[in-house]
């Protein structure tokens, strides 16, 4: 369709010299395996699928045989019969000496969307594979419908209602605020903006304070959506340990425009701040001058009993929060927000009524409702949490005693370290045992922790022992690639 | 005609006094010093991105003058934001917005001041209901059979069997895509439910089709008027935008079609039914060649429908994708015009490989739209025949109420009546729009004059009326912009027709 050379724009970082990467194929394929029929015959039909789709574009060279075998943890001679599938019908070139290509000539199609897993398997169909990679809330507490029960009540009288509300509803933002109030956050409506989930908050705030190009101090590993919303950007994650540890260091001589962390019950590895760190990682931030973001989506998450320092922008009002319903109460209400100081939030409100003029009233209103009660049912849902939690680790100490999963204090992840091989590979083996599971890759900018897993525990008992009982069937059949097939993914430079 | 286009307009910032008074709404509340309060006051403005860095303020006299205060105010404000750091004076050049530093420099440049406008509209929204009649958005505000079938189609959703194991589905909750496709099918439009999803509202809608569609510098072509959201939505994307004029037909074909073939066109949006904001519609055959043309030449059309379901006389034409299968035609939709905005539920119909890549957008975007929501729509839907007829029948007598205000309270005013939508395009007899629009401010009725309207800034001669309004608001809202508009005309016999105040 459109052949100019500047169609793709983060695509292009993606893909630099045009050879895309096996394990970032193996990325896109997605749950390739997971059908019925011979393994070469489903892997053919992803792929065709991904050019039909256009995600793979006409001329896309295609790994060669051996590395995308090594890749997907598949025997060669299944890439070899998958390719030679495709080549008869017509939707890819072999040539020797110059590989193997899409077929066709001009690249179409007008940019490149997003790869990373955590999303492609949000668009996969339902099928019958557990979906441990995605820490989806199951289903909602009975307090939801409550909410939404006194909601349609309301719907019946919103005479004069015109409902729209870019910076959200007014009294869903009074009682997120009201929240930070009684946390000693001293916190008016006017420096809360509600948004689509705390997915959104991160775009939002990635579009509203990030120009291409700019660093973004994050964590190692981190939130795989947040390095998406970033690299949405095209600005440029940096790694620092968890905790953002050593951000003076980085930001000396080097500016960075912005730092997120996630304080409280770290997604994935669970870990909390210390109140000193917390202290001192806000002097860093303001002293360099960064923007300080605090992700605090899971911090409603903890156990019983578990401690929670107190919230970054109780240090410094100038630290910007992210919160959401999502975890605590249901992804399915699509309730978020940001805290931040007034003039930023106009901004923000102002960038939403381009994006999609702000939230729909009934989530807003039920939300209003939930808002109030939250910390109740939190403390009421921690013990299962951790009961989940215990379950989870039980049954992989007992199915898989060499895998080393240890214990957090809240959250919904653990944060497995595998004894040989790597994630990605891995992960590729347990989708042909019928289990999805989040290779550490992906949640780390600098393509570290390949020899890490996220697990969520967010499902049921019965349905976590049964996934447990295919991670260890996959874990028996699993020969790691002899030369590891884990090039870090490719980076936005 | 016209030409076709002319360079966008592309101002860094609020420099002329009059934007600026408007970016410091409300400047002298609070306590303290006046110098003081109006210093805070164009610090936040800066920190909100309306004053960018390298923004030049206006002379202090000037500013003085529209404030309605001393030139020492002006002064010591300036004075105090210097010592501040915030802006740099210099003999000679003027007082300037430094850069370039955390978050004021931050994002995009084009980003903010295109948001500029938008927030033209949008000013009021979420702030205490001020005394003035807010007639800018072309909303609609749903009467109490609407409001009766909302409670009924929230009442009937069970939320407890909503989830089916996932929270987050970003192409949308399948039986809505399933009842989008129905409800396309059903207007002629055969559809399927893989090629549907589901948006937080047509103005996601737009915006995902623009960063799908627009990399920085791509060309885009709109009407000239239409609907702002777009104009933000493309211009947010870093797109450059190229304009068709809108005739009685709709847009020119014609030009549409010497455009496409002159320069490198990524997308073109139109508004095919009852164009926002000139009520306009690309007629059957004129839709087939417009098909046509985006067939041959492979550039993807946007078509609006947002306000389609709502004739107010003849039914209009087929959708322009129902006049080509396989032409990538891309149609956007929406409930909030005929149902409610509150629910936020838009939709985008494409092809397959395209609506799987704005799957995966959305996803980053925002991961998937509120469930609830989605459900709600899926029950209005089933109801959507009924309920666009008791919409039509209110929008049908509210515009007649409107036309009926306009010939009291608006000699001379004219437009031609919409055969639907929710929008007058009315033309002033002379004057400008724009400073209209400062003086029906003061008289207590906010309006969006032409201009707001259009890529080039043109237009000033109109003003865009949305007659979706109760009655008691379209009588107070008009019968105050008599009064403004009787004002002006004080003022252009007094003074001629020139300008009042030069915006740059």
């Amino acid at each position: 369709m459109f052949a100019g050379p500047g169609w793709r724009r983060k695509g292009q970082c993606r893909r630099i010299g045009l050879h895309m990467k096996p394990i970032e194929l193996a990325e896109r394929l997605g749950r390739w395996s997971s059908g019925r029929g011979p393994l070469h015959v489903l892997l053919a039909a992803r792929l065709r699928r991904l050019i039909d789709e256009g995600e793979l574009p006409p001329g896309e060279p295609l790994p060669p045989d051996r590395a995308l075998a090594l890749a997907l943890a598949v025997g060669r001679s299944t890439v070899v019969a998958a390719y030679d599938l495709l080549r008869q019908d017509g939707r890819i070139i072999r040539r020797q000496g110059s590989g193997t290509r899409v077929a066709g000539a001009e690249p179409a199609g007008p940019r490149q969307t997003t790869s990373a897993p955590m999303f492609l398997y949000l668009l996969e169909p339902g099928d019958d594979v557990i979906p441990l990679a995605c820490a989806a809330p199951d289903t909602p507490p009975p307090e939801v419908a409550e909410a939404y029960a006194g909601v349609a009540v309301a719907l019946a009288h919103t005479a004069g209602d015109i409902g729209y509300y870019p910076a959200g509803h007014p009294a869903l933002r009074r009682a997120i605020a009201d929240r930070y109030t009684g946390r000693g956050i001293r916190t008016g409506p006017e420096q809360i903006v509600v948004t689509n989930g705390g997915q959104q908050a991160l775009s939002l705030l990635a579009r509203a304070l990030l120009a291409p190009g700019d660093r973004v101090l994050v964590e190692g590993p981190t939130y795989p959506g947040a390095l998406e919303a970033f690299r949405e950007q095209a600005a440029v994650p940096c790694s620092l340990p968890v905790g953002l540890a050593g951000l003076a260091a980085a930001t000396r001589g080097q500016r960075a425009a912005m730092a997120y962390v996630i304080s409280t019950f770290h997604n994935p590895t669970g870990s909390v701040l210390s109140p000193l760190d917390r202290q001192a990682l806000v002097h860093a931030a303001a002293a360099a001058g960064v923007s300080l973001v605090d992700d605090e989506v899971p911090s409603d998450l903890g156990f019983p009993g578990a401690p929670v320092p107190p919230a970054l922008a109780s240090y410094d009002r100038a630290v910007i929060s992210v919160g959401s319903l999502s975890k605590s109460i249901w992804g399915g209400l699509r309730i978020g927000w940001v805290r931040a100081t007034e003039p930023l939030i106009a901004r923000l409100a102002r960038l939403l009524a381009v994006y999609d003029l702000g939230g729909n009233v009934p989530a807003q209103l039920a939300a209003a409702d939930l808002v109030p009660r939250l910390d109740a049912l939190s403390l009421r849902q921690a013990a299962g949490r951790q009961a989940r939690h215990d379950h989870l680790r039980a049954e992989l100490a007992g199915r898989l005693p060499d895998w080393d999963a240890p214990p957090v204090p809240g959250g919904q992840t653990l944060w497995v370290r595998l004894p040989y091989g790597d994630g990605t590979s891995f992960a590729q083996t347990a989708l042909r045992h019928r289990i999805a599971v989040l290779p550490g890759s992906g949640l780390d900018a600098s393509g570290q922790c390949q020899d890490h897993l996220r697990l969520h525990f967010v499902a049921p008992e019965d349905v976590l022992t049964e996934a447990v009982r295919r991670l260890a069937e996959a874990w028996r059949a699993y020969h790691p690639p002899s030369a590891p097939a884990t090039a870090p993914p490719a980076m936005s430079v | 005609m016209e030409p076709m286009s002319r360079s966008n307009r592309f101002s860094l910032g609020l420099s002329s006094p009059v934007e600026l008074q408007d970016a410091l709404d409300g400047w002298r509340r609070g306590s303290g010093p006046l110098h003081q309060r109006l210093a805070t006051a164009l610090a936040g403005a800066a920190e909100r991105g309306e004053l960018l860095p390298g923004t030049r303020l206006p002379p202090e006299r000037d500013l003085a003058a529209h404030l309605g205060v001393a030139r020492t105010t002006v002064s010591a404000a300036y004075k105090q934001l210097e010592h501040g750091g915030l802006v740099d004076r210099r003999q000679g050049r003027g007082t300037h917005v430094t850069g370039a530093d955390g978050v004021l420099a931050g994002g995009r440049a084009a980003e903010l001041t295109t948001s500029l406008q938008r927030n033209v509209l949008f000013r009021r929204l979420g702030e205490d209901p001020p005394d003035a009649v807010d007639l800018l958005g072309s909303y609609e505000v749903p009467g109490p059979a609407i409001r009766e079938a909302l409670a009924c189609a929230g009442a009937a959703v069970n939320v407890g069997e909503l989830a089916e194991g996932r929270g987050y589905l970003p192409l949308g909750y399948p039986p809505l895509r399933r009842a989008i496709a129905a409800h396309l099918t059903a207007r002629g439009l055969a559809t399927d439910e893989e090629e549907t999803l589901v948006t937080a509202g047509a103005q996601q809608a737009l915006s995902l089709l623009a960063s799908y569609y627009v990399t920085p510098g791509a060309v885009v072509v709109v009407e000239d008027p239409t609907f702002p959201g777009a104009i933000d939505a493309f211009r947010t994307a870093g797109a450059r935008i190229l304009t068709v004029p809108v005739g009685q037909a709709g847009a020119d074909a014609g030009l549409l079609a010497a455009t496409v073939s002159q320069s490198p066109v990524r997308a073109v949006y139109l508004m095919p039914t009852f164009q926002n904001p000139t009520g306009s519609v690309v007629p059957a055959q004129a839709r087939r060649e417009l098909a046509r043309l985006c067939q041959v030449s492979g550039i993807p059309f946007i078509e609006d429908n947002t306000v389609a379901d709502l004739a107010l006389g003849s039914e209009p034409p087929l959708p322009l994708a129902a006049y080509a299968r396989d032409a990538p035609i891309v149609s956007v939709g929406s409930l909030s015009k005929v149902f409610w905005a509150g629910l936020r539920v838009g939709w985008i119909r494409a092809p397959r490989p395209v609506i799987a890549q704005l799957g995966r957008l959305k996803a980053v975007t925002d991961l998937g739209t509120s469930l609830v929501s989605q459900a709600i729509a899926v029950n209005l839907l089933a109801d959507a025949d009924r309920i666009r007829d008791l919409r039509r029948r209110e929008l049908a007598e509210r515009l007649a109420l409107l036309q009926g205000l306009l010939g009291r309270h608006l000699p001379g005013w004219t437009w031609r009546t919409p055969g639907g939508g929710l929008c007058l395009w009315a033309r002033l007899p002379d004057g400008s729009a724009t400073d209209l629009a400062q003086i029906a401010s003061r008289h207590g009725v906010l309006i969006a004059p032409g201009p707001v309207m259009s890529p080039t800034g043109r237009f000033d001669e109109h003003v865009r009326l949305p007659f979706g309004y109760r009655q008691e608001t379209l009588e107070q809202g008009i019968s105050r912009l008599g009064r403004a508009w009787q004002a002006y005309r004080g003022v252009l016999d007094a003074h001629g027709p020139q300008r009042i105040d030069v915006i740059v």
